[in-house]
């Protein structure tokens, strides 16, 4: 990791969203890049620091997060939703870690939008990288400053 | 007193976890009513009153804070109390929204009893 503080932002980030919005908690901190199936979002943002905060995450990740999110059983759950919730997912995370970054100063998020989950590196290489172990699978959190 | 609700937020998901908060919170609530961003919203309040907006900020056509300025500008919907629900938690920009009208903010993540917090601070009621 290039820099700890915003690594331990990153993970105090993903601490607070995971426990607050989906009453579920990292199990790990670290570990493997998502095991496929997965899906990713990403969110770019600008201000004071401007830059990308995108995820990927296993699938079977996701499913649960959004049947937590949204009080659904997953059998219950189409695609579009689970999408839909990684996009909020990557918003939240990104809104998180940017306010974390700067309480002073706006900054403004664009739309999230789907990427290929499957994809192990990005195109441009992250500053910033952790994954977590979470239920049913991992998420990985890249912050491209 | 059943309040009639109005949630803006460009995510499905978001729309449909903010009405679920809502009805666990206890307060009684009348009618559900959604949008996908401002301007759809401000199309919705000139047909239906509402007694309480829940919006975001960053959505597509009209963001919220252009949504909350409009609100400011039109007469007959000026009062229509606004809380923002955003993942912005900058102070800069919560300070804007509330000179701009909005009379809460809550920041995501956020937990239930906040948002029940929020609406009985500013309806000036205890619901449920």
């Amino acid at each position: 990791m290039a820099d700890p503080a915003l690594d331990n932002l990153i993970i105090a980030a993903v601490a607070e969203v995971l426990e607050t919005m989906f009453f579920t908690e990292i199990l790990q901190v670290g570990g493997s890049h998502p095991s496929l199936p997965a899906l990713g979002a990403r969110v770019a943002f600008t201000g004071h620091n401007s830059g990308i905060v995108s995820i990927r995450i296993s699938e079977a990740a996701a499913r649960s997060l959004t049947a937590s999110f949204l009080g659904e059983s997953e059998e219950s759950l189409s695609q579009t939703q689970v999408a839909n919730l990684v996009c909020e997912l990557a918003n939240m995370l990104c809104g998180c870690i940017v306010s974390k970054m700067a309480a002073h100063g706006c900054f403004t998020l664009d739309s999230p939008e789907l990427i290929d989950g499957s994809t192990q590196e990005s195109t441009e290489r992250p500053e910033i990288r952790q994954s977590f172990a979470i239920e049913r699978g991992s998420l990985t959190v890249s912050l491209n400053e | 007193m059943a309040l009639n609700i109005l949630i803006v937020d460009d995510s499905p998901v978001m729309r449909t976890f903010l009405r679920k908060v809502v009805q666990l919170t206890g307060l009684a609530v009348g009618q559900f009513s959604e949008a996908g961003d401002g301007e759809a919203a401000l199309n919705l309040l000139r047909e239906r009153w509402m007694d309480l907006v829940l919006t975001d900020i960053n959505m597509p056509r009209m963001n919220g804070e252009e949504f909350v300025r409009q609100l400011g500008l039109d007469n007959m919907l000026r009062d229509i109390p606004v809380i923002v629900v955003s993942t912005d938690a900058s102070h800069d920009r919560i300070d804007r929204m509330i000179k701009l009208g909005a009379r809460g903010y809550i920041s995501k993540p956020f937990q239930p009893e906040t948002l029940r917090d929020e609406v009985e601070r500013i309806l000036g009621v205890c619901n449920g």
